[in-house]
This record gives structure tokens, sequence and C-alpha cells, in this order.
């Protein structure tokens, strides 16, 4: 599902399913500021996918905003992103490392057993 | 007195609220000291497993080369999805050494070292295995009798990690239900998917899986959902309006955090568990508090 999910960004065709630019947003937003913001990330996930959902979220976000689980102008974000810059850009310098599809499964017992 | 790390994610500093409220009154009340990881960074997540996998992992394993720093402490991960990531992140390392070589050096160049000393565990498991069912019974002054309760936990911490019993048929959220003294309803899509970012991305599908599981809980009589994720706690707590209008049926039903049960059960107040940031309150609440 990754794999397909990154052709559909590298061909940017995502005009029918906008999940992979919901996905490139959050990580702008994450090398931005390390943290994501749930609001900020519901406006442009709303503004991608049209006008219509934009307002039909308006209801819930305002209850949300009612309740103090939103806030619309507060921006979640660590102090030190230079710190998270500096491994982004040494994982960006070096050939990627392949990794397979699926992720490691445990056959049994807690997953802190595992070994490699 | 027990202590544990305690990375919150992005989702418990907003939306997720009365989860991390309901969890730090309910720990420290139990006698458990959590402190925050400092400064720590997104989890790596599933969106950006999917853009960037290795960048994924390095943003995962900051976080626990920060943990390591303080001791090796076991890490509590409450959201689930911060849960799977941080776990994923250990266990590909683990497999894959050249995986972590190039996190390792990543790491390095930032002043970090990761050992893969810390375990991530999330707070269910802890509080079940490390305080027990003895402790927490013994915590409890306030049953919550006559109240029925939706045990859901939805795949994270199911998936593939096994963390809390069998991935399909789980029982330990149950047993914690019972212990706050409500009634666990048999239910039987306590494993399946919320919707996930579906309801955000796919509207039409994430909300037809959110409606599955709502109008299975309505048949179930019971008077509450618990969750163990906040995703799946918004999923199913703040779609009901929208599925209301379009399936015409009434979906509703108030959605709570098992940390919140937990809470009410040992003494703790309706305000201390952030009962009042639900966006529906059970009413049977009020005859207990």
């Amino acid at each position: 599902m990754f794999i397909v999910k990154r052709m559909a960004m590298q061909e940017k065709s995502y005009r029918r399913f906008i999940i992979p630019a919901i996905e490139e947003e959050f990580v702008k937003m994450v090398k931005k500021n390390g943290r994501l913001t749930e609001s900020r990330m519901g406006i442009k996930i709303a503004r991608k996918s049209g006008m219509g959902n934009l307002l039909s979220m308006v209801p819930v976000a305002w209850k949300l905003m009612r309740h103090d689980r939103m806030k619309l102008f507060h921006t979640e974000r660590m102090e030190n992103i230079n710190e998270l810059r500096t491994i982004i850009a040494a994982m960006e310098a070096g050939p990627r490392v392949t990794l397979p599809a699926k992720p490691p499964v445990v056959p049994t017992g807690h997953h802190q057993e595992v070994t490699a | 007195m027990r202590e544990y790390l305690y990375y919150p994610g992005c989702s418990l500093k907003g939306v997720g609220g009365p989860y991390e409220q309901s969890l730090l009154a309910s720990f420290e009340k139990l006698g458990v000291k959590l402190t925050e990881i400092p400064d720590w960074n997104c989890c790596g997540a599933t969106a950006y497993m999917s853009v960037d996998a290795n960048m994924a992992i390095a943003l995962a394993a900051r976080n626990l080369a920060i943990a390591e720093k303080n001791d090796g402490q076991d890490i509590i991960a409450p959201c689930s999805g911060c849960y799977l990531s941080l776990t994923k992140a250990k266990a590909m390392m683990e497999q894959y050494p050249e995986l972590r070589t190039k996190v390792s050096s990543a790491l390095g160049q930032a002043g970090l070292t990761y050992a893969g000393r810390s375990k991530v565990r999330h707070p269910l498991e802890v509080l079940m295995t490390d305080i027990g069912t003895d402790g927490l019974k013994k915590a409890v002054n306030r049953p919550l009798k006559n109240l029925r309760v939706v045990p859901y936990y939805g795949c994270a911490i199911l998936r593939p990690f096994k963390t809390v019993g069998d991935p399909h048929t789980p029982t330990v959220l149950e047993e914690m239900i019972n212990i706050a003294g409500a009634t666990p309803v048999d239910y039987p899509y306590k494993g399946r998917c919320c919707g996930g970012m579906l309801t955000s991305g796919v509207q039409t599908v994430g909300l037809r899986l959110a409606e599955i599981l709502l109008e299975a809980a309505k048949g179930s009589q019971a008077d509450v959902i618990v969750t163990t994720c906040p995703l799946c706690n918004y999923n199913l707590e703040c779609y009901q309006d929208k599925l209301r209008k379009s399936t015409g049926r009434d979906l509703g039903m108030p959605v709570m955090y098992f940390t919140q049960i937990l809470g009410l059960a040992i003494g703790l107040s309706d305000g201390e568990v952030g009962m009042n940031r639900l966006l529906q309150k059970p009413t049977i609440m009020e005859a207990i508090a």
C-alpha cells in the first residue's frame, strides 16, 4: 500500500483520492515544526478535498473548540527543530535502505522479545 | 514509586486532550510517575511511513534515543498510532542492521545514540501487568455499577505486535472494565478498523466503517463506547452528526477513553478525567458523580 501511495505522489495522480496529498502535507508540517497540529492539518485536508468538505467540517471543529480540544491559532512545535533537521538532512544525504513492503511480524509473545 | 517515560504524541496535545488528562490523573492517583520525554517530535506516523519509510523510522528513533538518555526507562505511548510507529521502528531496526546503521549515523550527527534499550508500551498493558488486577481492584472505590460498556480496541494495539493478548479476540479491556465495576458488553467488532485516516481522505469508505461500529454498539444496548486510541475516539465521536444526516438513523452514543472509566472508578472527579470535554456525556454518569 505504501508503494502504491508513493507512486501516486510521484505521478501526481491523486485527483480522485486525496490521501497522498494529505500525507505530503503531513510531512511538510513535521519538517517545519517537528510536530503535527491537528487543527491546521484538518483545514489543509478540508481545503484540498473541496469547499463543500471544508464547510461540512465547521460544526465538528466548532464543537471541539467549545470543548477545549482544538485551538484554531495554536501551533504545536518542538523547541530544538534544528536537531531534527540535522537528522532529516543526514537521512536524505545517503542512499535509502530498501525495506520490505510489510513490517516484521512477531510470531508469538510480546514484541520486545524480537531479536535480529 | 513506579516511574515511566511518557510519549504523548501530537494527538494527545490536541483532539485527544481528555485522554492525556485522564491518563495523567489516573496514573498519579495509582502512584505512578510519568515524565514527559523532553522535546519529543512526531512519531513518524502512518502518513510519514507512506512518503518515506526510512525517515519515519529515523523520526521515531530520535524519540527512542532521547528516552535512552533518561536511564532507558520504559516508554508509555497512549496513542495507538504512536505506539505502533515507535514499536515498528524498534522492530525494523532490530531486524535490518543496515537500516539501524544509517539511522544511528543520522542520530549521531545530532549528538544522539540509539542502543535499543527502552521498551515501548501501551498504558492498557502497563495497567494490567505492572499495576496488575489486584492493584487496580484495591484502588477502585467508586465502582461504575449499571454502566454497560462497549470495549473497542481498534487495530493498532492488536496487530501486528499482539500487545494486549490475542490479536482477534482480546479480553484485557473487558477485564479492566469489570475491575472498574462496569459491565462490558459482547461486541464482535472490538478489533475492527474505525476508518482511520480514511474518514478524512475517502469519507464514503471511512464513514461506512465508523457507521458499522456505531450501529453494532447501539444494538448492544450499551451506555458508552470505550476506546484506547485518539483516532478511533475521534472517528466514532465526531462523525455522529454527519452519519445521522447521511443515514437518517440515530447512531449517537457517548465515546470515552478507558482511562476515564478507570479514573472515575478510582475516585477521580468528572473534571479531573475531562468528562466536560466529551462531545456527549453518558447520562448514567450523572447518577455516579
